[in-house]
């Protein structure tokens, strides 16, 4: 890992000393180069783990406000209240649904099914995917993984093709609607697109991704599979659920998606119909209301204003603007060009850094390019990238980090290995999803 | 129903629900939050404003100072130093008190509670010393001390926030005050337990980690110096305080990881939800229901202290603010306020959440403190620091 970090910084100061001769050849000007280094020094120290990458991105924040680049409350308009709201709202509805023990529901009823090794991973792959796409990620990849991992002994196969699949749908699931990954939500705020446009729009490209994910990791695994025996389903007690809570999770959270479905018509934006629910729930949660709290991943909220914040100091600069002019330049007026650009661009990029920081730094550039070339779908592009990147590494996903920790700790997988075949599945399906996009705009 | 009488009975009815449910305080005002702000039909960013900010700048810092102190066993350290150089009734009670009211004001008032109540229990049970009486004056000495410094008390970070009091003119005026109203509270105390306590036998030696300690302390003299000289460079209070705090978790690296892990992150969640009710309550006009025209220090002394006594100290300090919003308040009667809501939080365990916190964590480790144990000791105690803050009110020396 350190040779890794010394590698980054070494790159790191690369980086500075060209955009330094930029600035020497009057390029770029004195503040727009101390917003980048602040923005290269705080994705380089999230990348390396050198710091908690809240941390290492509130950092990032100080480091604008003490150079003068942003002051408090510019730093407050940056953050943008539609993306944090609507997380903080799913976050308590999914809470709800954790603290009820309704996923333990879920993992033992696939425990309990009879079924052959194949027709078991479509399930439970879909099934996870489709969750993923509705709640957040992290719970479903948590809990999933683990039922990959007890179906797989029933099977008597290696746990690496199920879990492995499972996470990588976890992933690709966040893809198809609007709630399913923190990138389509500050697209959606950026753009104003709508919970049904999302759906027609990157759901389709999920459905897509899916499939070629599902064969891919058939085709890879094929040898597992044959030697796998038929499951014989669990027998027994049915784990502990408190079934009025799961109650009032899965209605708030249904209330959620209709709000959704309906913006509009009652022209309600998703972030207050994601808080009604939330505070439906919390109204409604009796005494577990202090543990569904504490499900509430500060974290990610924290994390996530800090880059808007970030992203904030680029575009006030004016960096972002001749960023998209220099792409605008390079590429033309050449939209499918500039679609398969954006896709790939964003996927490498979320490869290898959290895709939050590369959405967040795209959307002002985008702004600028899609007005320009008068492409919006362009968003979709930018949208598919940022998910998929997340198959490359266990660095890149949470999803994927959960299957490489599981499997890691069983000792059936290493970490060169897993990022082998996460970088295989990357390359694969964002081709797909380029074939997909330029047959469909 | 009008929106102002809508608006109004919600805010009453959330601070009704906090005061019969007081841990389950953020969900109540994020509810109260929702409500108003769908009913007016205003956006949650027309009611944030550079303030709101700051009072969340400031208590995410003082979190993140606190969990510090807490992991260096700052607190514990602090006590066990004192507490071996004592070997008096007297000197006891006054080290163990003075060491929570300092630490009250310069540290997250119920993170010094839970500590402070833990570690004098520990050392009772040890010494087979009697702990209620302990316990009873830490906790009002604790609320009386917390006036002194614009971070001691969430009451004292709204108001010093709102009105624009930094934080070395905040210790200017209320430090002194602060501190003969201790000292005027801790004699009836000691007059009241005389007679159940005794000296601890020998404090046996702990290691402590030197290198924790030096580092936390050192922050805190930065967090704090920093603090009163932020004036003089020209920031803010909570500018300078987020840039420490900031500095603690990124100099610590993986050493600080539990210590962001463990913030209590319901707090911040519970004041945001606290001060948007309240932004949204004025907004409604519903202060206007009810009529204020002029408040002098006395009224503004007693009304905040009537309040705090039956409902949490932060709340009564963001419902005067709604209320007193379009009345110009002289200095004088926010410096009364300020005494009241403390002075009001020591009388009543209901007047902060710090207490009823303490209070759990004192009946969990098998200690039984009722409410009227509490009212018994906080009124006749508390009752000469009322009086001296009137004279000071009256006498115009605020």
């Amino acid at each position: 890992m350190r040779r890794v970090t010394n590698l980054f910084f070494i790159l790191g100061l690369a980086i500075s000393y060209y955009f330094g001769y930029l600035r020497g050849a009057g390029v770029i000007t004195e503040e727009q180069l101390r917003a980048l280094l602040v923005m290269i020094a705080t994705f380089l120290m999230i990348a390396t783990e050198y710091r908690h990458k809240v941390v290492a991105s509130l950092a990032g924040v100080v480091a604008l406000w003490a150079l003068g680049i942003l002051s408090g409350w510019e730093m407050f308009l940056f953050l943008d209240m539609e993306v944090l709201g609507l997380l903080f709202g799913m976050m308590i509805v999914v809470g709800s649904l954790k603290v009820s023990g309704f996923f333990e529901l879920l993992s033992d009823s696939f425990l309990r099914l009879r079924m052959g090794p194949v027709k078991l991973m479509v399930t439970l792959t879909s099934v996870t995917a489709f969750l993923s796409a509705f709640l957040d990620n992290i719970t479903v990849a948590l809990f999933m993984v683990t039922v990959a991992i007890n179906l797989s002994r029933s099977l008597g196969i290696s746990s690496v093709p199920l879990t492995v699949g499972t996470a990588f749908s976890a992933v690709i699931g966040g893809l198809g609607t609007l709630v399913g990954d923190p990138p389509n939500i500050m697209i959606a705020s950026a753009t104003g697109a709508t919970f049904t446009e999302f759906l027609l729009n990157t759901g389709p490209a999920a459905v897509v991704a899916y499939l070629v994910c599902l064969g891919t990791t058939y085709l890879y695994y094929r040898d597992e599979f044959r030697e796998a025996e038929v499951q014989q389903g669990l027998s027994g007690k049915r784990p502990k659920v408190d079934r009025f809570l799961m109650y009032i999770g899965l209605s708030g959270f249904l209330g959620a998606v209709i709000l959704f479905l309906l913006q509009d018509l009652t022209g309600i934006p998703p972030a207050a119909a994601a808080i009604y629910a939330a505070t439906f729930v919390i109204a409604l949660g009796g005494r577990k209301t202090d543990k569904i709290l504490k499900e509430i991943e500060w974290d990610i909220l924290i994390f996530l204003g800090a880059l808007l914040v970030i992203a904030g100091g680029l575009e006030k600069t004016g960096l972002l603007h001749l960023m998209a002019e220099g792409l605008l330049g390079l590429v033309g007026h050449d939209v499918e060009l500039m679609m398969s650009i954006i896709l790939w661009l964003s996927a490498l990029l979320s490869s290898v850094v959290d895709n939050i920081p590369v959405t967040a730094s795209l959307i002002p550039m985008l702004k600028e390019i899609t007005e320009e070339l008068n492409a919006n779908h362009l968003w979709w592009a930018l949208a598919s990238g940022a998910a998929v990147g997340g198959l490359a590494t266990p660095l890149a996903s949470v999803p994927v980090l959960v299957a490489y920790k599981s499997l890691e700790e069983m000792g059936e997988v290493r970490f060169v290995d897993l990022v082998k075949v996460g970088m295989l599945f990357l390359l694969v399906v964002t081709a797909a999803l380029n074939a997909y996009l330029l047959l469909r705009y | 129903m009008t929106l102002e009488t809508l608006a109004l009975v919600t805010v009453s009815t959330a601070i009704l629900a906090s005061t019969i449910w007081p841990y389950r305080k953020p969900a109540v005002f994020m509810t109260s939050a929702v409500l108003l702000t769908s009913f007016l039909n205003i956006h949650v960013e027309e009611l944030v404003d550079p303030r709101l900010l700051e009072v969340l700048v400031i208590t995410f810092s003082l979190l993140i100072i606190s969990g510090l102190l807490r992991y260096s066993n700052f607190f514990e350290f602090v006590t066990a130093k004192l507490l071996s150089k004592v070997n008096t009734a007297l000197a006891t009670f006054l080290a163990v008190n003075l060491t929570a009211a300092l630490l009250s004001a310069l540290a997250a008032t119920s993170l010094v509670l839970l500590y402070m109540v833990t570690v004098t229990t520990e050392l009772a049970v040890k010494h087979k010393v009697n702990p209620k009486p302990l316990l009873l004056s830490l906790l009002i000495s604790s609320n009386v001390a917390s006036m002194a410094t614009m971070i001691g008390d969430l009451s004292n970070i709204i108001i010093a926030t709102c009105v624009g009091f930094s934080y070395s003119y905040f210790l200017y005026k209320m430090g002194l005050i602060a501190l003969i109203e201790l000292v005027i509270v801790l004699i009836p105390l000691y007059l009241l337990f005389k007679e159940q306590l005794s000296a601890p036998s020998e404090i046996e030696e702990v290691s402590w980690d030197y290198y924790k300690l030096t580092f936390s302390s050192s922050i805190l003299t930065m967090f704090l110096g920093l603090s009163v000289a932020s004036g003089f460079f020209g920031i803010s209070e909570a500018s300078i305080m987020a840039v420490v705090a900031v500095a603690v978790l990124f100099i610590g690296g993986e050493r600080m990881k539990h210590i962001y892990e463990k913030i209590e992150w319901e707090v911040i969640l519970y004041l945001g939800a606290l001060l948007i009710t309240f932004r949204a309550f004025s907004h409604s006009g519903a202060p206007n229901l009810i009529p204020l025209r002029h408040i002098d220090p006395i009224s503004s002394f007693l009304l905040s202290l009537g309040l705090s006594a039956f409902i949490d100290d932060a709340e009564a300090a963001s419902l005067a603010i709604s209320l007193l919003n379009d009345v110009k308040l002289s200095e004088s009667s926010w410096w009364g306020f300020v005494m009241g809501t403390s002075l009001g939080s020591a009388i009543s365990p209901l007047g902060s959440i710090a207490n009823l916190i303490a209070l759990r964590r004192v009946r969990s480790l098998g200690i039984p403190i009722t409410f009227a144990d509490y009212v018994k000791v906080s009124v006749p105690s508390v009752t000469l620091a009322v009086i001296v803050s009137l004279v000071a009110l009256a006498g115009g020396l605020l």
